[in-house]
């Protein structure tokens, strides 16, 4: 048989697939193979499963190279469907922990299950997705960075690759000091490849090119950043001009502000966002987002008398954001009193909510506007939008 | 305990596949890094 059939032509095609090994039971090195697979017949043919030492497939005696190739299938489909349980059971696993919040947990599991699933699972490239956006919200950016660096080859999918890359480039310029740049350096052609791929969401397309920019302004390169924030406001400008109504139109407000202000031409949005203003008289944000933009053109009176109309509208957390704004607007008037009133109002509404609805972003950015008017005659502008 | 094959004590001339010769951990260590299962052909010369 190993004259004959082992080099046959149709075991040679499978060559890839397999790791082939010959033992000879009667070498005293091969003793513990023996002990640990005892063996009735000779020849036998064993397909092993390589991580737990198992036989998956047994065979005693002569078989033709048909019958191998079989067998080496067999063995193959057994594995494959093996690991897919122990991968489904962790994916399980690590769902339930990323429905509890338990992020770095879940991450764990997540990982779990990629290795245990193995290159051909189906579920792997959502595993791999959602392994990154774990890590993210786990906060920690250098582990979120090289996994999306290391998932990518896995996923497939235009839509997922865009997301893994843009969480991953955004997790990459979180982190702190020179170590982040050689993790942005290895995500951004991922990034930038998704962003011209078909297939992406908008919102998708429009978080590449936000991370994009700030990687390029980052690296110092003011040029690339500005380039990209043109082609962000140009491409946001489309996807506004095929919304269905001002309400679907308003929702690429806030994106279209932060491109402009990136590209040094904020004054691009004033005509959209007091549209919308105009247009969806009972929302708040359409009122806030031209409140930020008339800070940003130097108007603090136009931007004060936007942040009042928004509070009268605004319920919940999201207070915070809008007295934030007003707060900035009065210090750019000369208000400073009533600025540092509004941002100590701003911090009791915040101590009010019960923890998970706190939003931390704005809250911090209060107290740090406070600290700086402590310093200060004036309350500094500061960036407009934020995910706080 | 059956003994199948004469035929088996045939040295393989020309492999096809490139084989690991009396090396079951490095077969192993392959497998796992590889993620592929081990096809085994166990002889013995007679």
């Amino acid at each position: 048989m190993r004259a004959y059939v082992l080099p046959d032509g149709r075991l040679a095609k499978l060559a890839g697939r397999f790791v082939w090994l010959d033992v000879d039971t009667e070498k005293p090195r091969n003793a513990a193979f023996v002990e640990r697979f005892p063996i009735d017949a000779w020849p036998t043919i064993l397909v092993l499963d390589p991580e737990r030492e198992q036989i998956l497939v047994r065979w005693a005696g002569t078989a033709t190279a048909e019958q191998i190739e079989r067998l080496a299938l067999d063995g193959e489909r057994a594995l494959t469907s093996r690991r897919a349980t122990r991968a489904d059971a962790a994916l399980a696993r690590a769902d339930r922990l990323l429905g509890e919040r338990k992020h770095a947990e879940a991450a764990a599991a997540y990982r779990e299950a990629l290795a245990a699933g193995g290159p051909s699972w189906p579920r792997g490239e959502r595993a791999a997705e959602a392994l990154v956006q774990s890590l993210g919200f786990a906060g920690d950016p250098a582990a979120c960075a090289e996994a999306a660096r290391a998932s990518l080859p896995l996923v497939t999918s235009p839509a997922s690759r865009a997301r893994v890359a843009a969480q991953g480039l955004s997790c990459a310029l979180e982190i702190e000091g020179d170590a982040g740049r050689p993790a942005v350096a290895g995500l951004e052609p991922a990034a930038r490849r998704a962003l011209d791929a078909k297939g992406v969401l908008a919102d998708d397309r429009s978080w590449l090119f936000d991370v994009l920019s700030s990687a390029r302004a980052e690296a110092g390169d003011d040029a690339g950043a500005k380039a990209l924030a043109a082609r962000w406001l140009a491409f946001l400008e489309g996807e506004a001009r095929r919304a269905k109504g001002p309400l679907a139109r308003s929702a690429f407000d806030g994106q279209r502000l932060e491109a402009a202000r990136r590209l040094g031409h904020p004054e691009r949005v004033l005509a959209a966002l007091t549209a919308s203003a105009r247009d969806l008289p009972g929302e708040y944000v359409p009122p806030t987002n031209l409140g930020v933009l008339y800070l940003e053109l130097g108007r603090p009176k136009d931007a004060l008398a936007q942040a009042e109309r928004a509070l009268a509208l605004a319920e919940g957390p999201r207070r915070v954001r809008v007295l934030v704004l007003k707060a900035q607007a009065e210090a750019a008037l000369g208000e400073r009193g009533a600025a540092r009133a509004t941002l100590e109002r701003a911090l009791q509404e915040s101590d009010a909510f019960p923890e998970a609805r706190r939003p931390r972003g704005y809250e911090r950015r209060a107290r740090k506007l406070l600290e700086q008017m402590g310093e200060s005659s004036s309350v500094p502008r500061a960036a407009g939008q934020s995910h706080g | 305990m059956q003994i199948l094959a004469l035929i088996a004590a045939v040295a393989l001339a020309a492999p096809a596949t490139q084989r690991i010769e009396d090396d079951y951990a490095r077969a192993i260590a392959e497998g796992r890094q590889r993620g592929v299962p081990v096809v085994v052909d166990v002889w013995a010369p007679w």
